[in-house]
């Protein structure tokens, strides 16, 4: 066996950027705090720069190979870097950054500190070689690491009852997953060998391998995706998890969930032959989508409202994935996660302070001026994304520029629901949402140029992508339903319920670092009979 | 109003409500945190009475555990001569504690029954089910639910109404109650009160039995039950939104508890799934509950039939063991507590060991205090340059002294809001803020408004902020819309992705770069409180009368300087829930500078003016009163309004504002190293930093170590190292011949300081129940509260990072120590004539000490009235305790 890479500061780059986060794990684990946490956390940056690198060398010199081959040529362990993985390692990088350096302050004084942030540099590791294996025994045992170190990530706070119950959860939930995701790779293995995800050429001939175990290895894949996504029932572990603390969130949702994502899109050429599978991955999703959104504006708590916004997001993802626009799905994923660890890190700041809310001018439009506004508002942000070069040349945009005329439409309502109306209003109004759509279009057409190239071609069995449109549709009946009068108390009860949490939160009130003193004690009722009345 | 029921059985069931609501304290929303005695419905009862009744009811701990006085002993923080003088004085302490029992006989005997349980604890107890924490479950859900306005409630008929149209629909009504089960709880009454009355009935709770019955519902859940209690008692009757009464709850509740107890008494028509629900799993054995329990004391017999109260530590080594012999086997038996000492504790049972603990580290400290007070050097008498007032918040007193020394000024307490209870609204603002303390109701309401020369700026101005605060709705609402929220959130990530990462890594240029966009988009412009009669603010006279108020209060009645800064202060706090803990609490936390704006503004008028004079206040007409804010999280001092300074005068401000930045910048530097996270050179002295960092649950100590509230002139105290840890009020007892000032400072601003005081204490006795928990795991809940992780109770009280660092106390629990300067006679006869303050002194909620001036001595208080003199012997055994 040799090492050969086909550019050598590119795979030394790569290597150190998933290295970098399991060097940082080390410290963490072996140094009992400031100056080891601090060095773990600048190990963090370190590893996000040299991701950068490499992302710099494939732009420089085309994809390349960081990899042990055996003599016969066959890749065994190793790392594909190419446009594809090393943006996604980027995130994951990034994202791995940011979550340390603010658990540094934020776990402040935390006995526990120390085990989150090796934990949490094992999630980032691992989920990179996720990103960017090079065969799909690399893809599959990254995927499990993942899913074991963000378990143990979530269990760092066993005195908290209902951390300790959604880690029970999640660890089975996982367990179901990626025993799904192994008998794949074993299916995979009997019949095509040790899978070089490198190579489309070596994807595609092991999917005609596959033959009629096709359908099952993807219906597999896509229980794996679905699972780690939280998608439908196989979502059932990820609200509870809110009990842990708030940097656990950010990188469950920055991080961890995107993994069904990666996965449909990694394993594209496989999984895409299977309508089956494609179908019943988008119903999943779609349905999903739909609850999740009507639920999240249901949801009292801003955890809980987060978590339910993530199931819809990751469902819509999905959902891209099973339609084949998996530069869509690659976009939202890279978008959402830097959006969900921002809310999470602030979601302490959603108290409001009386007295900083400006009066609402007294002439507001009326609301049939106010539709026709935001109709023009969604005609002009259609017209303008169409503009911008390259945004519809991939697949799915058209149904994309359906939902970004619903969010400027809603954007506008709201807006002309407080501004003041006026033609500096209007202009100031034209302009944001312009400078949005443009934003917007260049990261659409720009991540579309660098990524495109990299990504599976659409397989046989993905739906049209116009079903994307039916998640819209979807959600605009049901919040219409929620307003009919015979249908609203039946939804909100329904959709209360799907909120709240299932168990583990009941009586958790144990203080922190008074565990011991706590623990057992509090009201003892009087050993009296059922009925017997206390206060004679 | 329905029918069924006549008025009578209403009229009682509401007074049973409010006494057995006595058990809870009102939570006020974080918006305007307000600390507040946990307790403080009980204080008809002396203080250790009321911790070992709510020891039954609420299920806490009252006093501080064996482990943190084993660490205050090793630390010499508690001596053995403290302990021995306490274990001495403890034979008279009992004579008086049992006189105070027979006179708080009124609520004492009524609620003193033997530990309230609902009926479906008491089912639970006896069939290993479930039932309470399910109705646990079920109301935190909807009350949640209701308050964040997700339930339909078209007619603004309350909570119970709402939920009742809506619950029969609930699927998690039906799996534990069964579709029957469902119905009925809609049955129960037409109205709460009816609900309330005709589930007791089912129950079969005796008329005898039901005010522990409905106390044991409140403090089941001390949050949500705190949060109608807010509504029902203290909000303002006009406040918008939700609104969950007692009335509600506990109809809700009791409800939910008649209906699952009925449907076991059907027995075999449960079905298995609500059968599982409701017994937890396996079989009819609590035992098999254990981990999901935390009530384990109910599983041991023998602990339940012996006294739990006060107990503590660890309830397996049982509840009777006294404090001398756990102190022994931490260690401290060989450590140094001498035999005698630990002979004596031993035989106490465990709850007065545990008094006698506390009284004894609360002595240590007094002791300190007042043997420092008593080598206070003497001033050096030097006309000020200029007056600072400062709110007697005990972080106001580092700043104060390092002002003194940083110049020829003088400094003073009084209050944040400055004796002005005012409704007020700032600029263009939608909703009016209370600034006063929630004891007080405001008296007026005032306004602020453009400058002649800056209506044009400030127009735009309001323009800007209104352009934001559309962006801000625009986003709200396309974030939760069924379309709208996925291309938000994708193209919303590569906008807000950069943001987090700059405001992790450099918050402190985040802010300023925030600012500034803020400052073009809304440029600032001049403005003023308006106090002109005219414009529909007070009358002349009623200003004169607050004017009045303040200036005698804090005894500022002669000798005025050129300008008097009249300082509120607030703190400047990123991605905190608690940051109106740490605004003033005399402005009902809220930032104090509208407050000091609208004094000062008050004062300048020379209507005002002339007022005062014919009511004997001359204040010189050279005088002008600016007023200022004091950022306790940056420990900077802004001047505001400067363009209402008259230019005769700005020389002195321009001085007074670079004294101010210095002793800040010193003041700052002495607190800073007691915050964890700083030991780092670099980041030691940048409190702006810190304050400005998203990823802090510590941006300062707020008020933790708040031991003290000292009553009298500045001379007395000027020159002292107190460590911020005093609240100090000025008062002069010179210009106050019939006690109403001294009457204003014991019976408001003291109380609210033994409030702050009590929360403190308790929050770090017991944090499991009385705690805000750790803000980590913290949830907000519809902006008014905080759940732990994924639901159930508000949680009430502070959060661990205000008390804790890991798992030690920084704060040092104690109760309020009022040091009063002022004639014993005058003294005691404010206190006559004041029923709270005998119930606080009496009750020995809060320890009374007093001298008359500089060459008295020290007198203090016990619970029956008397005084004794304090002795410098034992004082000067226990010297060495630090105070910082």
């Amino acid at each position: 066996m040799h090492i050969v890479g086909l550019s050598w500061a590119g795979a030394l780059c790569l290597a150190g950027a998933v290295g970098a986060p399991l060097a940082g794990a080390v410290v963490s684990i072996v140094s009992r705090g400031g100056g080891g946490y601090r060095a773990a956390a600048r190990l963090g940056w370190i590893s996000a720069l040299l991701a950068g690198a490499a992302a710099g060398v494939v732009a420089l010199h085309g994809p390349y190979l960081a990899a042990a081959e055996s003599a016969s040529g066959q890749v065994v362990l190793g790392l594909w870097a190419d446009q594809l993985t090393v943006t996604l390692v980027l995130l994951v990088c990034v994202v791995g950054a940011v979550v340390q350096s603010f658990s540094l302050r934020y776990l402040e004084g935390d006995r526990t500190a120390g085990r989150f942030l090796a934990a949490a540099n094992v999630v980032v590791a691992s989920t990179a070689i996720v990103c960017a294996s090079a065969t799909a025994a690399v893809l599959v045992g990254a995927w499990v690491v993942a899913g074991a170190a963000f378990v143990v990530t979530l269990g760092c706070r066993p005195d908290l009852a209902g951390v300790r119950w959604a880690t029970r959860r999640t660890l089975r939930m996982f367990a179901v997953g990626d025993l799904a995701v192994v008998a794949a790779l074993v299916l995979l293995w009997l019949r095509a060998g040790n899978l070089d995800l490198a190579s489309p050429g070596a994807l595609r001939s092991a999917a005609a391998h596959l033959g009629g175990l096709a359908t099952p290895v993807a219906l597999l894949v896509a229980v794996a995706a679905l699972t780690r996504s939280a998608q439908g029932p196989l979502g059932r572990w990820l609200p509870g998890t809110v009990s842990a603390p708030t940097p656990t969130s950010a990188l469950l949702h920055a991080g961890v969930v995107n993994g069904g994502g990666i996965l449909l899109v990694r394993l594209g050429v496989l999984t895409g032959g299977s309508m089956l599978a494609m179908a019943a991955v988008f119903t999943v999703a779609a349905a999903t989508a739909a609850v999740a959104t009507q639920a999240m504006a249901r949801r009292a708590d801003v955890k809980g409202a987060l978590v339910l916004s993530t199931m819809g997001q990751m469902g819509f993802m999905v959902a891209e994935c099973a339609v084949g626009a998996y530069l869509a799905a690659v976009v939202h994923l890279i978008g959402h996660a830097l959006y969900k660890a921002t809310l999470f890190f602030g979601s302490g700041a959603q108290v409001p302070r009386p007295g900083e809310t400006p009066v609402i001018p007294a002439a507001v439009m009326p609301n049939v001026t106010r539709a026709v506004a935001s109709a023009a508002a969604a005609a002009a942000t259609v017209a303008a994304m169409a503009a911008i070069p390259q945004v519809l040349d991939h697949r799915g945009a058209f149904a994309l520029l359906v939902f970004a005329a619903g969010t400027a439409a809603s954007a506008s309502w709201s807006w002309w629901g407080r501004a003041r109306v006026s033609a500096s209003g209007a202009l100031l109004w034209a302009t944001a949402l312009l400078g949005a759509c443009g934003i917007y279009g260049l990261v659409l057409g720009g991540l579309g140029r660098w990524i495109g190239p990299s990504l599976p071609a659409v397989g046989t069995g993905a739906l049209s992508p116009w079903w994307l449109a039916a998640v819209a549709g979807t959600g605009v009946a049901v919040a219409a339903l929620a307003r009919l009068p015979a249908v609203r108390l039946r939804l909100v009860a329904v959709l209360v319920d799907a909120a709240a949490p299932a168990e583990g939160y009941a009586r958790a009130r144990r203080g922190r670092g008074r565990a011991a003193r706590t623990e057992g004690r509090g009201y003892a009722p009087a050993p009296v009979g059922v009925w017997e009345e206390s206060a004679a | 109003v329905s029918s069924d029921v006549g008025a009578a059985p209403r009229a009682r069931l509401l007074a049973r409500v409010d006494e057995a609501a006595r058990v809870v304290a009102p939570l006020w929303p974080l918006s305007t945190f307000v600390a507040v005695n946990p307790l403080w419905d009980l204080r008809q009862m002396p203080f250790h009475e009321a911790v070992a009744y709510a020891g039954q009811v609420l299920g806490i701990n009252g006093y501080p555990p064996t482990a943190m006085f084993a660490r205050a002993y090793a630390e010499g923080r508690v001596t053995a001569a403290d302990l021995r003088a306490v274990l001495d004085g403890e034979r008279a302490k009992e004579r008086s504690a049992r006189m105070g029992a027979e006179r708080g006989d009124g609520i004492g005997r009524r609620l003193r029954a033997p530990r309230p349980s609902t009926a479906a604890e008491r089912h639970d107890r006896v069939l290993g089910t479930k039932v309470a924490e399910a109705v646990d479950r079920e109301v935190a859900k909807w009350c949640a639910a209701y308050v964040a306005g997700v339930v339909p409630d078209d007619a603004a008929r309350g909570f119970y109404a709402a939920w009742r149209q809506v619950v029969v629909y609930d699927p998690a009504a039906r799996s534990v109650a069964g579709r029957a089960g469902r119905g009925r709880l809609a049955e129960l009454g037409e109205d709460a009160e009816e609900a309330i009355l005709g589930c007791l009935d089912l129950l079969g709770i005796p008329e005898a039995g039901r005010t522990s019955e409905l106390a044991r519902h409140f403090a089941r859940m001390p949050g949500w039950a705190g949060h109608a209690k807010w509504r029902s008692r203290w909000a303002a009757p006009d406040h918008p939104g939700p609104a969950v009464h007692l009335v509600d709850y506990l109809a809700v509740r009791l409800c939910y508890e008649a209906v699952l107890l009925e449907s076991f008494g059907r027995g075999p028509g449960l079905r298995r799934k609500r059968r599982r629900t409701l017994r937890g799993g396996s079989g009819l054995t609590v035992n098999a509950s254990k981990e999901e329990e935390p009530q384990g004391s109910a599983e041991d017999p023998q602990a339940d039939a012996e006294e739990p109260l006060g107990s503590a530590e660890d309830p397996q080594a049982g509840a009777e063991e006294p404090l001398g012999s756990a102190a022994r086997r931490a260690g401290l038996g060989a450590a140094g507590l001498p035999e005698d000492v630990a002979g004596r504790l031993s035989r106490l049972g465990a709850t007065e060991a545990a008094r006698v603990w506390l009284a004894a580290y609360e002595n240590h400290y007094r002791d300190w205090l007042l043997d420092a007070l008593d080598r206070a050097p003497s001033p050096r008498r030097k006309p000020p340059a200029a007056q600072v007032v400062f709110c007697i918040d005990a972080r106001s007193e580092r700043l104060r002294r390092h002002l003194e020394a940083a110049g020829p000024y003088e400094t003073l307490g009084l209050a944040g809001f400055f004796a002005l209870p005012i409704r007020y609204r700032a600029l263009g603002s939608a909703d009016a803020v209370d600034l006063c303390p929630a004891l007080v109701r405001p008296s007026a309401q005032m306004a602020e408004r453009p400058t002649g020369a800056s209506r044009a700026t400030a127009a735009r101005a309001l323009a800007g902020r209104q352009v934001l605060a559309g962006a801000h709705s625009a986003f709200g609402s396309a974030r939760k819309g069924a379309i709208s929220q996925f291309v938000l959130a994708e193209a919303g990530g590569f906008v807000a992705g950069p943001i987090a990462i700059a405001k992790t890594l450099s918050p402190g240029r985040y802010r300023s770069a925030r600012s500034w966009v803020q400052r073009v988009a809304a440029p600032p412009s001049d403005t003023l409180v308006d106090a002109d009669p005219a414009a529909g603010g007070l009358s002349d006279e009623a200003q004169a009368k607050f004017a009045h108020a303040a200036l005698t209060t804090m005894g500022l009645v002669h000798s005025f300087a050129s300008v008097v800064l009249l300082c509120g202060h607030g703190s400047s706090t990123e991605n905190n829930p608690y940051a109106s803990a740490l605004d003033c609490g005399a402005c009902g936390g809220n930032r104090g500078g509208p407050s000091a704006r609208a004094a000062a503004a008050i004062l300048n008028r020379p209507a005002t003016r002339r007022l005062l004079a014919e009511r004997g206040v001359a204040v010189p007409d050279g005088t002008v009163f600016v007023a200022g804010e004091h950022d306790t999280a940056t420990d900077t001092v802004a001047v505001l309004d400067a363009h209402l300074v008259p230019p005769s005068h700005r020389d002195v401000v321009a001085a007074l504002q670079s004294a101010l930045e210095r002793a800040g910048a010193a003041a700052a530097m002495e607190r800073c190293p007691s915050l964890p996270g700083n030991e780092s050179r670099r980041r030691k002295g940048r409190p702006a930093e810190r304050a400005a960092d998203w990823a802090q649950v510590r941006p300062e100590w707020g008020l933790a170590r708040n031991a003290a509230f000292v009553v009298g002139p500045r001379e007395l105290t000027a020159g002292l190292d107190l460590g911020g840890r005093c609240f100090l009020h000025s008062y002069d007892p010179g210009a106050d011949a019939d006690g109403a000032a001294l009457e204003t400072i014991l019976t408001a601003p003291m109380v609210v300081a033994h409030w702050i005081s009590a929360q403190y204490y308790f929050s770090t006795v017991d944090p499991a129940v009385l705690s805000a928990g750790d803000k980590t795991t913290q949830n907000v809940v519809a902006g008014i509260g905080v759940v732990q992780g994924a639901g159930g109770d508000l949680r009430v009280g502070l959060p661990l990072q205000s008390l804790y660092v890991a798992e030690r106390a920084y704060h040092e629990p104690m109760r309020l120590l009022v040091a009063v300067h002022a004639p014993l006679a005058l003294l005691d006869a404010v206190v006559a004539r004041n029923q709270v303050l005998r119930e606080l002194f009496d009750g020995q909620w809060v320890h009374l000490v007093q001298r008359e001036d500089r060459r008295d001595r020290w007198k203090i208080r016990h619970s029956d009235g008397t005084w004794a003199r304090w002795s410098r012997a034992a004082a000067l055994a226990t010297r060495s305790v630090a105070n910082g």
